[in-house]
């Protein structure tokens, strides 16, 4: 964990949102296009709106954007965005976030993953590589083991 | 001295693989372990191994911008736009469409009477939904312009003229 936290700049919402390097490789894959990315990126800074208090509701609304709690991954504070739109020709994109339990040091969203849901539900696979990097941003960032 | 392609041009050695792999909590270890299993599935996807591969390069080897792990995504748009005119270009484009539409939404409902309320109970969002959008913070999917365009009687171009291209690209 850092000792100094930079702050990003006034907070528009309720929550910074932050990326982790690998979700932003993932976005590159499934939208190749600069434009695409940049829709994308304005979509889920939705996330910026998420209600203060961690809803109880299995999903809901932020803004106009479905999300839903990841039923496989149940107390691990894992959701999904659903994009309703086509963006760059792709339909069924999620945008995964991480909603950590602390406000400190800073109210903090992660995205953690993007992809193209293909299926009705997440393959072990994808299961998997959540909570890796949710493992990541608790460590390196919260400084938690 | 064998060694791994990472995404630049360097490469990485196997010790310092090692030596990185040791260095990570036991937490992270089985993270890696756990991706590097996904990697070697023969079921598994080309997207899903890929996104492993990234797993593990992040684990082993952390990025931190401005000293801290990840990167804001309203900064993220802030640098990349400042470094890059393309992406300058395609966010000034976004930022003019959302207030047009901005402006648009607020006449249109000065003319159907309707309250930011009201509205949003038509099309099924919060109201803070639609005060954000009046307030240019929130970009609206085409599916709400939609919605937002029937309930106040006009047609989706009306407020969103590029509707078309933006769901057909």
């Amino acid at each position: 964990m850092s000792d100094k936290i930079a702050l990003p700049g006034a907070l528009t919402g309720n929550f910074f949102v932050r990326a982790i390097r690998p979700a932003f490789h993932d976005a590159h894959r499934v939208l190749p296009r600069m434009r695409d990315r940049a829709e994308l990126r304005r979509q889920s800074l939705k996330l910026r709106f998420w209600p203060e208090k961690t809803p109880v509701d299995e999903s809901e609304q932020v803004l106009d954007i479905d999300w839903t709690w990841i039923q496989a991954l149940k107390g691990h504070h894992i959701g999904e965005l659903r994009i309703h739109d086509e963006i760059g020709g792709k339909d069924n994109l999620r945008v995964i976030f991480f909603v950590p339990q602390s406000r400190q040091p800073l109210p903090t969203l992660w995205v953690i993953a993007v992809l193209q849901k293909k299926s009705m539900h997440f393959t072990s696979a994808n299961i998997a590589t959540f909570k890796a990097r949710k493992q990541v941003v608790i460590e390196r960032f919260y400084g938690k083991g | 001295m064998s060694t791994i392609q990472q995404d630049s041009p360097n490469t990485t050695t196997t010790e310092e693989i090692l030596h990185a792999f040791l260095e990570c909590s036991d937490a992270l270890q089985d993270g890696v372990k756990a991706m590097l299993r996904i990697v070697f599935d023969p079921d598994t996807t080309e997207d899903e191994k890929a996104m492993a591969k990234h797993t593990i390069a992040d684990i082993l080897f952390p990025n931190y911008y401005n000293g801290n792990l990840g990167m804001d995504l309203e900064e993220a748009e802030n640098d990349a736009a400042a470094a890059n005119e393309e992406l300058k270009g395609i966010i000034s484009e976004m930022d003019l469409e959302e207030a047009t539409f901005s402006d648009a939404l607020r006449v249109g409902m000065e003319r159907a009477g309707v309250t930011q309320r009201e509205l949003a109970e038509k099309i099924g969002v919060g109201q803070p939904a639609i005060a954000n959008m009046l307030k240019r913070q929130c970009r609206p999917q085409m599916r709400t312009v939609v919605r937002i365009a029937e309930a106040l009687g006009v047609c989706p171009g009306d407020l969103w003229p590029p509707a078309k291209k933006r769901s057909v690209d």
